[in-house]
C-alpha cells in the first residue's frame, strides 16, 4: 500500500522513526509512482536550496550600525522629570480617585450656604413676590436666558453686568468690513 | 569600566549576532521576500534580544528566540502587506495606464527571482513552515516549538506547502521537467 503525501514528505525530511523508515524505503524501490512522487519533492527542496539568498555581509553591517544608533539614542535619552511614568498599585489608585471625586463634590455642591450665599439669592417681599438674584459666569448668560425664555411665569429681568466689565471689538476691523459690503454690493 | 559593565549585562549578544545574523536574515527575507524588510526585521529581532533581562542559556535557545520573534513581526508585516494588496487591487480598477506599469514591475520582478516569487505566492501559514524547515534547518519538532504548533500539524504544512510549490513551478516550466 502507497503512503500518503505527507507521509512521503515527512520521510524525505527524516521524519519518519526506524521500523516505518525502513518500509517505506522497500516499497519506494518496488514502486516506480511512489518513486517519482519522491523525487519531485526532493527536486523541489534542491530548488529551493540551490536559489542563492541575497548576501548577509552587507545587510549584517549596516544592521549593526543601526543597532548600535538605536543603542545610543536609548541611553542618551532622559525622561524629563515631568514625563516620568508614576505607578501605583490598583487599589492606592482606586482609593485616591474615590477621595478626589468626594471631597471635589462636597467642596462644590454640598458645602453649606456656598451656592445661596454666591450664585443665589432669594427674597420674599411682604407683598409676596419673590426675588431671586442669580450670579452666573459670563460664558452662561445665553444657558440663562434660554432657561428664563422657557419658564411660564410672570417675571421681571434684570441682567447686571459685573462692575469691571471692560468692553472690546471682536472680528475684523471696521474698514474691512465695509470694503468686503461694498465689494458685495 | 562603564563598557565592561554592558558587557557583563549582555556577554553573548556579540556573539549571538555573529553567528545567529546570517539564519535570522535569511530566514527574514524567505518570508518577507524583501531584502529591506528583511533588515528591518533582524534590527528590530536583535534589539529585543539586546534589552532582554533574562539571558538565554545557548546559541541554540537564542536561535528559536529570535526566530519566533521575527516570526511574530513578520506577521504583522504579512497583515499590513494585505491591506495595502487590497487596496492596491481597489486602485487597480479605476487607473488603466498604472495597472500597465504594474505589471511590467511583476515580469521584471519574476525574472529576477522566481523561487522568492513562487514562496511569496504561498500563504503566509505554510510559507513561514517551509522556511524553517530548509531554510533555518530546524527539524518538526523545533519548528512546532517555534510556531506553538504540533508535530502533526507541521508534517501537514510542509507538504502542502511542497505541493503548492510544485503546481506553482509547473506553471512557471522553467525547474520541472
Amino acid at each position: 500500500m502507497c503512503p500518503d503525501g505527507e507521509t512521503l514528505s515527512a520521510y524525505l525530511d527524516g521524519e519518519i522513526e526506524e521500523p516505518w523508515s525502513r518500509t517505506i524505503h522497500k516499497h519506494i524501490e518496488s514502486c516506480g509512482l511512489c518513486s517519482q512522487r519522491l523525487q519531485t519533492l526532493q527536486r523541489i527542496n534542491h530548488i529551493l536550496l540551490e536559489d542563492s539568498s541575497p548576501d548577509y555581509l552587507e545587510s549584517m553591517e549596516k544592521v549593526k550600525r543601526r543597532i548600535q544608533i538605536t543603542q545610543v539614542a536609548e541611553n542618551t535619552a532622559r525622561v524629563s522629570f515631568w514625563k516620568r511614568k508614576v505607578t501605583f498599585p490598583i487599589p492606592v489608585a482606586v482609593a485616591a480617585m474615590a477621595a478626589i471625586v468626594f471631597f471635589g463634590f462636597y467642596f462644590l455642591f454640598i458645602q453649606p450656604g456656598r451656592n445661596s450665599m454666591r450664585l443665589v439669592k432669594i427674597k420674599t417681599e411682604p407683598s409676596g413676590s419673590t426675588e431671586v438674584q442669580v450670579a452666573a459666569p459670563i460664558e452662561d448668560i445665553e444657558q440663562l436666558l434660554k432657561s428664563l425664555d422657557k419658564n411660564q411665569f410672570r417675571r421681571e429681568v434684570i441682567i447686571q453686568l459685573p462692575v469691571d466689565s471692560k468692553f472690546s471689538f471682536v472680528g475684523k476691523p471696521a474698514i474691512m468690513r465695509e470694503t468686503e459690503f461694498s465689494r458685495e454690493k | 569600566m562603564v563598557q565592561r559593565k554592558k558587557k557583563n549585562e549582555h556577554p553573548r549578544f556579540e556573539e549571538a549576532y555573529k553567528s545567529l545574523f546570517p539564519t535570522i536574515f535569511r530566514v527574514s527575507y524567505r518570508i518577507t521576500g524583501d531584502k529591506g524588510i528583511a533588515e528591518d526585521l533582524c534590527h528590530e529581532a536583535f534589539i529585543k534580544y539586546y534589552e532582554k533581562k533574562e539571558l538565554l542559556p545557548d546559541l541554540e535557545q537564542a536561535k528559536y528566540w529570535l526566530i519566533r520573534v521575527v516570526r511574530n513581526i513578520s506577521l504583522n508585516y504579512e497583515k499590513r502587506k494585505i491591506r495595502e494588496r487590497q487596496a492596491y487591487i481597489r486602485f487597480e480598477k479605476t487607473s488603466i495606464d498604472y495597472t500597465e506599469s504594474g505589471e511590467d514591475k511583476l515580469i521584471k520582478k519574476e525574472t529576477d527571482g522566481l523561487v522568492q516569487e513562487a514562496l511569496n505566492r504561498l500563504p503566509y501559514k505554510l510559507r513561514v513552515v517551509l522556511v524553517l524547515k530548509e531554510y533555518a534547518g530546524l527539524n518538526y519538532r523545533e519548528i512546532g516549538k517555534v510556531l506553538g504548533i504540533s508535530e502533526g500539524n507541521v508534517k501537514i504544512r510542509v507538504f502542502r506547502a511542497r505541493e503548492k510549490l510544485a503546481i506553482i513551478f509547473k506553471e512557471g516550466e522553467l525547474y520541472v521537467s
